[in-house]
Order: structure tokens, then sequence, then C-alpha cells
């Protein structure tokens, strides 16, 4: 057997998966060469150390925060459940992500913490199902400035020097208008001058399929300007 | 020890189909510092890696439906798991505007940080915290192919076949992956290992 062959199989032997036949030839090759007997130890070597790492530790609460999470997801399929029951192609399960980016400009001290962020600006355009009519609109994000789950990144500067907050994996799994993830410390955002608050929906294909994202020509109730910046299908 | 402990994997999981709250549970018991892991490995965030995978057992209630019982729950799991793992590192590239190179880089750089405590002296303790950091960012370093395979073979212990339906990749192509990758590890902790 010949060293590169050798250490081709290096793996497999660490493993202890290579054949009887593989087993024997490699184990004679290694006794007299002491140059793969050599790099084979330190292979095994360097295997067992990066086996070692260790696992990082659970949060205790992580049981409590998951049925938490899947109550909170039990609502919204219960609203969506006859939408589910339309039938619909096999493309409707397709795995594509569909991420909606917008920023929605505030203009400070002039934002009432009772309202809901945006209202209609954006909207799911979804096709009618079985007649004809016109295509219902649902409201894309309606967003309750509640507090929840400290989701918001810490703010940074923008090249332009506004302050940006930036809102990850809003998520909307509902075409009908539900609440996606709260914004937490609104008024923080609310009070910086200048801010800029990115948001990122990220929506699920399974409610997609033959939908539209599409703005709207209304004006926000919240006073808030958003733009839409980005798509991605 | 309750009825459910010795139920395989994929019998818990055709018990959650059904309706059982108590089989999903025991499914979550089992994979949480797994999956928890698996994440963490690839974007170095405790706090961070806790909400994925707290997702990626949402997904696993939520499209329950969709699972087919012929196939083995591990590599369905940890194909969630991947899947949002990447979603989120593809976001951080985007929203960091930084070179994903150097991205993986950062992530690495302390991958190690939950190397196993022996209560060791505080010289051992820093040189062993240096060690994770060679080993962090030594697996941060390989190509994303290479990377995948040792992750979920050397840190989270799967076999070749179940790595090789995650990866969606014949068995040849598995072994060959994570020798290329322990191989290039090696090379890299030679100097930590002779």
């Amino acid at each position: 057997m010949k060293c590169s062959t050798t250490r081709e199989l290096f793996s497999t032997a660490f493993d202890g998966e290579l054949s009887v036949a593989e087993e024997r030839e490699l184990k004679s090759h290694l006794s007299s060469c002491r140059t793969c007997s050599r790099e084979f130890d330190l292979f095994s070597k360097s295997v067992r150390l990066v086996s070692s790492l260790s696992k990082p530790p659970v949060n205790p609460f992580f049981e409590a925060r998951l049925k938490y999470a899947l109550s909170e997801r039990r609502a919204v399929s219960l609203k969506e459940r006859s939408y589910l029951l339309v039938p619909r192609p096999a493309i409707a399960f397709a795995a594509v992500a569909v991420l909606v980016s917008l920023l929605l400009l505030v203009p400070p001290g002039q934002v009432n913490l009772n309202e809901k962020l945006i209202t209609n600006e954006l909207a799911l355009i979804t096709p009618e199902i079985g007649g004809i009519g016109e295509a219902p609109v649902r409201p894309l994000g309606l967003m309750n400035p509640a507090p929840l789950h400290g989701q918001y990144d810490v703010n940074r500067v923008s090249p332009d020097g506004k302050t940006l907050w930036s809102v990850r994996d809003t998520r909307l799994a509902s075409s009908y208008g539900s609440s996606g993830t709260a914004v937490p410390a609104w008024d923080d955002i609310a009070n910086a001058k200048d801010a800029v608050l990115e948001v990122e929906f990220v929506l699920d294909p399974f409610f997609l399929e033959g939908t539209e994202v599409r703005r709207l020509e209304t004006a926000s109730a919240s006073g808030i300007e958003p733009e839409l910046v980005s798509m991605t299908f | 020890m309750n009825a459910l402990d010795s139920r395989t994997d994929e019998e818990l999981m055709n018990l959650c189909v059904e309706g059982s709250e108590e089989a999903f549970g025991e499914l979550v018991k089992r994979y949480k510092p797994r999956i928890v892991s698996v994440i963490y490995r690839y974007i170095n965030d405790p706090i961070r890696a806790q909400e994925i995978a707290q997702e990626v057992f949402v997904r696993v209630y939520v499209h329950r439906e969709k699972y087919r019982r012929t196939a083995r729950f591990s590599t369905w799991i940890f194909t969630i798991a991947l899947n949002l793992t990447k979603n989120e590192i593809r976001h951080r590239v985007r929203h960091s505007r930084v070179m994903s190179l150097d991205a993986l880089k950062e992530i690495g750089s302390s991958v190690g940080f939950f190397l196993r405590d022996r209560s060791k002296g505080p010289e051992e303790k820093l040189e062993e915290r240096e060690l994770q950091e060679v080993v962090g960012s030594a697996i941060a370093e390989l190509p994303t192919k290479y990377r995948d395979a040792v992750i979920l073979r050397d840190i989270e212990g799967l076999s070749y076949e179940e790595v090789g339906e995650i990866l969606s990749v014949p068995g040849g192509t598995v072994r060959s992956r994570i020798n290329r990758g322990r191989l290039i590890l090696k090379k890299k902790l030679e100097p930590y290992v002779s």
C-alpha cells in the first residue's frame, strides 16, 4: 500500500469502519512506515481534540419559552385553518424564502405608543380562489408596540449619520394581518433623532402561493413613512 | 423513568403526529442540547442559538404531519436546524456588510468556548482557552462543505449515513468530505497535538 492511499483511509480507520482486508493492509503499512504511523497518530489526536468541544449550556427556561412560542403559533394557526384547507399545487410547499425589508422613517416624538406601528402600507395580495372577484388585500405587518422579547438589534449609525435600528426576523405567519413580532423599546426608537427602523419580514412560503407583496397608496395612521427597500424570493 | 424513555425517536415522532404532547416533550428533552450546540458552532451566539433552536422545535411541531414515518428523526431535525442556521448567517452577513469569511473567522474565534472544564489551574485554563480559540478558528476556516460534515460528525457525533442524509450527498462523498476536513484540521492543529 502506498503512503498516499494510506492517508485516504485515515478517517475511515479512525472511525473503525474499514473492511477486514483494508484494516490488515493499513496495519501492515503503518508498522513498516514511521512517517505514516506518526501522521495517523497526529490525525487521531486532532480529531479527538475537535470532538472534545462540549455542548453549550441550555437555558433552564427553554421548555417554558418553547411552550409559550407554540401557544402563540397555535393561536395564529386557528385563524389560518380555513385558508389552509384550500387545495393548492405542490409548489406551495417549495422551500422558497420570501423576505421583505422595510425602512420606516420615524419622526421623533410623534409616535403614539397606543397605536399600531404600521397599517396597510404594505399588503399581501392573494388571488381570489374559486371565483371571480377582487383580490383580497391583507395588511402586512400590523405591529404591536408592546414590549416582548427584545428582538431588536442594538442601534447603530448608518453611513449618512442616521440612527439605525434593526428588527430581525419579524415573522408574519399569517396572511390575515395578524401581528408580527412586536417592536420592543418603542419609546427609545421614537425619541431618537432621525431614527430609521429597519424591519425584515420573514414570510412563510407555505402561505404565499400566488401572492404578491405590494405597497399601497394609503396614508399611514401612525405618521411614519415606510419604504419598501427590498424583496427576496 | 417514564414510559416514553424507552421509545425510539421515530416512535415518539409518530406519537407526536397523533397528537401526543408528552412525546414531543420527550423529543425536546433528548435533542435540545444537540440542536443548541450545532447552531452555536456556526453562529457563536449562545442566546441567539437558543432562540433558533426554539424555532426548530416549533417547526417540528407545526409541521409534524409532514414528517415521513420512514425517515430518521435525527436527520429531519438537524436538516431544519442547519437550514435555519444558514438563514441566520446569511442575514448576519447581509446586514453587517462584512465578508462572509471574516464573519466566519469572527465566529470561529471563540467557537471553542465550551471546551470541557476539568477544574484546571489558572495557567492551564489560559492555555486551554487559547487552544479553544485555535480549534474554533480552524473549524471556522474550513471550506463550508467540509465544515458541515466535520461539525455533524465529530462534534455532534452523527453517523456517516445521517450526515449524508442531512447534507443530501451520497456516502462516498460524506466520507471524502470528512476525511478532507479532518486532514485540513490535522495540519492546522499539528503544533498543538504533537
